[in-house]
């Protein structure tokens, strides 16, 4: 069933060393990790272990790991907690970030603090000339996504740091869709903050991390009974915490083998490309897994209904914003001629989509815009 | 809280615990400490007739540390002078038993009960 | 399994049930997919079990599915719930807010960080019996009241709060109304439709759920509007944002089906293990019950013992699995806050023990907790001296201490 799902930046699949390592957790008596008695305790040693694996994957010390319930959650939580301590700081975002970074940031702005949007290229990549609008006076806090949900494109964070060594900034990064596509050395790109999440990467759902570099001051989004170091509170997400972990070390395997999703994509946008694909931001570097195209009158969320048809599970941009029928922000952003963006389909793939089942989705897709193409013409 | 295998064992098998008559002239009773801070050391020492230490009992409300700091300085001071008694130092109670920082007046108590037992001896003689 | 100590924690966390863990594992394996997917079968699959879950959840309580919304857990149900109503309703009615003092922290927490944004908090002190008068809760309203947050039942004492004359008193005074019923589903009968209640917490792993998920009731008619706390998606209707998991929510539904079908037999028969234990326990002298003994859920015993301290009388006992005040505090060694808010000295609530029994509590774990809790006491108190002063006939209230 799984080699014809091809929306793997929207959720994957769980991986069976993961699962086994959540059974046990699900089946057993397990105490609350804050309990003082030895069911608590064990439980506490599992959500140990699970945060050195965690750490380890991402170039993090242990202590530096805050477990949530979702990449969204450690976003709000960074704006949040940030503008708690920082309400006098310009914040800057990226223009193509997920929404849970958008809508907090613009929601900043409605009560009073400074926050402004910074532009990307027409590739979809970061513009640096927009670091100009940082100010050297002042603290800034800026948050730009290491992966694109939607183009896969990937941002130079490294050097972007590099760039702002004069300046007083406070540096986080939605790493969802990089954890497990490329390697992450959270130290090493000069981060303050850093977002990952669980399902993106063969884990379990409802389950994410915010990284925050030793000694950053940030506020709590939720309060309580203080876990987390007093930083997120809860009781600990047990079991999907243990598979986190588990799937964030079998994530570093995983990169040692990403050449057949680059050849396996590559094959794709050849093969796409000779029906009449556009490719979105074909040329900035992009993670091997992904591919956004489209063909121009062809409205992509009628294609991927009707490839639906066929068992074939693809997406029209990022799943959360299915609902709402706008055309991808992230191609307006990059100023894609709005009738193309309506077109727009995100193939993502996994190591378990085979040269065949490739063969099958082209098929299909040209099947399927032919008949698509004709019901139009018949239209006008 | 991961405590020494020396606080357990005195935890679980606490020795000399009981009361030594303290209307005796050679018994010197100590007790220091408050039930609203958690611990309180009855620490009780009989002299005998050339000068040691020849019995000493304890009763303790308090915390694995405070038990077992107790029973340990039972065992020190037998068969020591008074002067000599009153020469332990809460440092080598906490050596001894390991006692993590945070536990480390249950060992400062233990010494004041002894000062506290002999100061009554003293007073009585 | 003979060496494991008795889990007697079951206000702490519950173990999953068998047939809910059957039930979450073929959504980890095969059925996944992203809820909020639209567009392929993987996707629909995922959501199709969302919704039945949401209606099991919703039948427990008597309430529309529409009116819940899933949540990481009742920590963030109850943040949710209290920034988000008082956030949207202050500018019309006012920023005073009323809880009482022996909330859960996350209650209390998210009440602090309300003063600190300028609003007035009220924390009343229950009674000694742990229950919230409600003449003190009347003469506490003011015109500017917008918030009323109170746990249906207390995780540390097991009293229930009279919920529904609270609920009266607020809807008479148009004050919005959130209840923490974390530690009360499958315990008690909690029905919506009666209850003048807005708002209530819901946590699946205190009802033989997995953790990690919860749910906020989010009250239809009259309709009740909070501000959402994360943005993004616009997941839940906007009210709560970040990808669900699925497969835990068909756990919490699931959970919750159970406590609905079960929860009648099960509650006789913890009645009657619950009777056990406290009879066994108050043969102890010197012995107190925290808590109001009519107005109480039985799956919870609260007890301080007298004269033995706390610390080493959980040492003494560590063959049962117990807990001295909330699970979430017990890494600090303060004496807990809702026995305090009683009225109990330090003392007594230092040496308190909160058993907790549920579903898979067999008789032989209450005999067995009996025995050991009469010896280990009978042990503890050989070794105080307070213990026998007491017995001397000593008067230690009178008695100075030497301060230290």
């Amino acid at each position: 069933m799984s080699s014809l799902y091809f929306d793997n930046n929207a959720t994957t699949m769980i991986d069976e060393r993961v699962l086994e390592v959540m059974l046990p957790c699900m089946k057993s008596q397990m105490g609350n990790p804050s309990s003082n008695h030895s069911f608590g305790r064990d439980a506490k040693k599992l959500i140990d272990n699970a945060r050195n694996q965690v750490a380890e994957s991402v170039g993090a010390y242990p202590k530096e790991v805050f477990f949530t319930s979702s990449g969204t959650e450690s976003n709000n939580w960074f704006v949040d907690g940030m503008s708690n301590i920082y309400p006098e700081g310009q914040f800057f975002y990226g223009a193509t970030e997920h929404p849970c970074i958008s809508k907090p940031m613009q929601n900043l702005k409605l009560h009073g603090v400074k926050v402004e949007k910074l532009r990307v290229k027409t590739n979809g990549v970061f513009d640096m000339n927009e670091l100009n609008k940082l100010s050297k006076n002042e603290i800034n806090i800026l948050s730009l996504m290491l992966v694109n949900n939607e183009s896969g494109v990937i941002n130079d964070i490294a050097n972007i740091r590099e760039q702002l060594s004069d300046y007083n900034i406070i540096f986080h990064s939605d790493a969802v869709q990089a954890l497990g596509k490329i390697p992450l050395d959270f130290h090493a790109l000069g981060l303050d903050a850093m977002s990952i999440s669980s399902h993106k990467i063969n884990g379990p759902q409802g389950i994410a991390a915010l990284v925050i570099k030793n000694g950053l001051d940030i506020d709590p989004l939720i309060l309580g009974g203080g876990q987390e170091a007093g930083l997120r509170s809860g009781t600990e997400n047990l079991a999907s915490i243990v598979g986190f972990g588990m799937a964030c070390e079998l994530s570093q395997e995983k990169l040692k083998n990403t050449e057949k999703l680059k050849e396996n994509r590559n094959f794709f946008e050849v093969e796409i490309k000779l029906m009449g694909a556009t490719i979105f931001s074909e040329d900035a570097l992009r993670v091997d897994n992904t591919s956004f195209f489209g063909f121009e009158g062809i409205d992509g969320a009628t294609m991927i209904t009707a490839l639906d048809k066929f068992g074939i599970g693809i997406a029209s941009g990022s799943a959360c914003s299915t609902n709402n029928k706008e055309a991808s922000h992230v191609l307006t952003e990059m100023n894609v001629d709005p009738d193309l963006a309506q077109s727009a389909i995100r193939l993502s793939l996994n190591e378990k989509n085979t040269r065949n089942n490739i063969l099958y989705l082209l098929e299909k897709i040209e099947h399927e815009k032919n008949r698509l193409k004709n019901y139009a013409s018949l239209l006008n | 809280m991961a405590y020494s295998d020396k606080v357990l064992d005195h935890y679980e098998n606490p020795r000399n615990v009981g009361s030594l008559d303290k209307n005796d002239p050679n018994v010197g009773t100590g007790m220091v400490g408050a039930p609203a801070c958690g611990d309180v050391m009855k620490l009780q020492i009989k002299l005998g007739e050339n000068g040691i230490i020849e019995d000493a009992k304890f009763k303790t409300y308090g915390c694995g540390s405070a038990i077992a700091s107790s029973s340990l300085v039972t065992e020190m001071l037998k068969g020591k002078t008074l002067d000599e008694a009153e020469s332990i130092k809460n440092s080598a109670i906490a050596e001894e038993l390991a006692l993590p920082p945070v536990k480390i007046h249950c060992s400062v108590l233990a010494e004041d009960a002894i000062k506290a037992a002999i100061l009554d001896l003293k007073n009585k003689k | 399994m003979n060496n494991l100590p008795i889990y007697m924690d079951y206000s702490a966390t519950t173990p999953v049930d068998k047939r809910v863990a059957e039930k979450m594992i073929p959504f980890i394996t095969e059925d996944f997919g992203n809820p909020a997917s639209r567009s392929h079968p993987y996707g629909w699959t995922a959501e199709k079990a969302v919704e039945e879950a949401r209606r099991n959840v919703a039948a427990l309580v008597n309430a529309d599915a529409r009116e819940i919304v899933w949540t990481s857990g009742a920590t963030e149900s109850n943040n949710l719930a209290i920034k988000g109503a008082a956030e949207f309703y202050s500018k019309d009615k006012g920023k005073h807010i009323i809880t009482s003092a022996t909330e859960h922290k996350a209650v209390i927490d998210a009440f602090r960080e309300l003063e600190r944004l300028g609003y007035e908090a009220t924390y009343l002190t229950p009674e000694p019996n742990g229950l919230i008068n409600i003449d003190k809760f009347r003469a506490a309203i003011r015109p500017d009241t917008v918030l009323t947050s109170l746990m249906m039942v207390n995780n540390e004492i097991g009293v229930i709060q009279d919920i529904k004359a609270i609920g009266d008193e607020c809807r008479k005074n148009n004050i919005i109304f959130h209840v923490d019923a974390a530690q009360a589903t499958g315990k008690v009968v909690i029905d919506l439709e009666d209850l003048p209640v807005d708002l209530m917490s819901f946590s699946a792993h205190k009802t033989y759920g997995p953790k990690g998920i919860g749910a906020l009731f989010v009250r239809r008619k009259p309709r009740i509007r909070i501000q959402a706390q994360m943005h993004g998606g616009g997941h839940e209707r906007g009210m709560r944002s970040g990808t669900l998991a699925t497969h835990q929510i068909v756990g919490m539904g699931e959970a919750f089906k159970i406590a609905r079908e079960e929860m009648e037999m099960e509650n006789q028969r913890i009645k009657t293990l619950h009777q056990k234990l406290l009879k066994g326990l108050t043969e102890i002298e010197e012995v107190y019950v925290n808590g109001d003994l009519d107005h109480r859920v039985p799956h919870n015993l609260n007890i301080s013992f007298n004269y033995v301290e706390g610390e080493s009388l959980i040492m003494a006992i560590k063959d049962i699995a117990v807990s001295s005040g909330s699970a979430c505090t017990s890494a600090s060694l303060e004496p807990s806050y809702v026995l305090r808010a009683l009225g109990r000295s330090d003392e007594l609530a230092h040496s308190s023990i909160r058993f907790s029994i549920g579903r898979f509590t067999k008789d032989s774990d209450v005999e067995h907790t009996i025995k050991i809790l009469k010896e280990k006491i009978g042990k503890l108190r050989e070794l105080s001296p307070l213990w026998e002063m007491f017995k001397d006939g000593v008067d230690l209230e009178k008695v100075e201490w030497a301060a230290h």
